[in-house]
């Protein structure tokens, strides 16, 4: 009779396999998971955040606020970053990060009267022509940063500020 | 630059073109005036928060000095001076010191340094958008002080 084709010992073994396999397994999964976190983790990178519509840049750089989440330890907060937008000669957006790369002041746009359409830090006097390149002579050794940016139903959206190479 | 640790690495890097600090005079006081000091510390602190952030390669915001409503003042005005001594002895010619507490203003002369003082808006009620414009725009008529100074120096 087919009922009786597994014996008393084979079924203890079947089972004690199983059951011992699921406690492994039970066990090796956290540790495998972990060895592989790092190829699972997700990029970095933050979403891109709209900012502004596009019908409201113009060719003189304009700040723009907007709203990013950060995250510092366990604490999450809302940080508010600005951004010089403006449509260079070939219409292409341009979106600089307001932070000297001296030393970090916030810079403003032409408010040097010594050297208008610049970028100008009050702190050392740090100038940067409108593209974000630093000028040379003044303290700064590299171009403003440039946000990530894109375009969608008439908005734009920032990511990012992108260090670039130095002039 | 804040007093964090991150702050102090650069700053003692670039040492030389650090030369302004501001202290933040915060009041402490419970019972009555206790709500009022509070307000204080908020408003003291997110203006100064704000300015640091917007002058950060120049300037230095120091812990505040915090003291009880009631502590004797001649003994505050000496603390006081000997934090600014010790600045000075740093090099940090310019120092500001930012407050609510109209205690201080009353005593403008004896300081020694300049006051910047500001009467406290009560904030915990407004919503954050507007918070935020009338931070800015008390921070956009302090930086026409400390901008002048450096000019002048």
């Amino acid at each position: 009779m087919s009922k009786e084709d597994i014996s008393r010992r084979q079924f203890l073994n079947y089972t004690l396999t199983g059951v011992g396999g699921f406690m492994a397994a039970g066990m090796l999964m956290p540790m495998v998971r972990f060895a592989i976190d790092p190829i699972l983790e997700k990029g970095a990178s933050q979403d891109m955040v709209a900012v502004t519509e596009v019908s409201k840049i113009g060719k003189e750089p304009k700040r723009f606020n907007f709203k990013i989440k950060q995250k510092d330890g366990w604490y999450e907060s809302e940080v508010t970053q600005s951004a010089w937008v403006y449509k260079n000669s070939k219409g292409e957006l341009i979106a600089l990060s307001p932070v000297c790369k001296h030393l970090g002041c916030t810079i403003d746009w032409n408010t040097d009267p010594a050297h208008p359409s610049q970028f100008y830090c009050p702190c050392h006097g740090g100038r940067y022509e409108k593209d974000g390149t630093n000028i040379k002579g003044t303290p700064p050794l590299a171009p403003l940063d440039v946000y990530d940016s894109q375009v969608k139903d008439g908005k734009l959206y920032l990511g990012k500020a992108k260090p670039r190479k130095g002039a | 630059m804040k007093w964090s640790s991150g702050n102090i690495t650069v700053y003692q890097q670039s040492k030389e073109f650090v030369d302004t600090a501001i202290i933040p005079l915060l009041p402490l006081s419970f019972g009555s005036s206790m709500r009022t000091s509070a307000s204080m510390a908020d408003y003291s602190t997110l203006i100064g928060e704000e300015t640091e952030r917007q002058l950060h390669g120049r300037l230095f915001l120091l812990p505040p000095f915090t003291y009880l409503m009631e502590e004797d003042s001649e003994t505050l005005m000496l603390r006081l001076h000997s934090w600014v001594k010790e600045l000075k002895a740093e090099g940090l010619r310019h120092v500001y010191f930012l407050t609510s507490d109209s205690q201080w203003k009353k005593r403008e002369q004896e300081l020694g340094e300049t006051l910047l003082w500001l009467p406290v808006i009560p904030m915990e009620t407004m919503d954050e958008d507007y918070r935020e414009e009338i931070v800015k725009e008390q921070v956009k008529q302090l930086f026409q002080v400390i901008l002048h100074k450096w000019q002048e120096s």
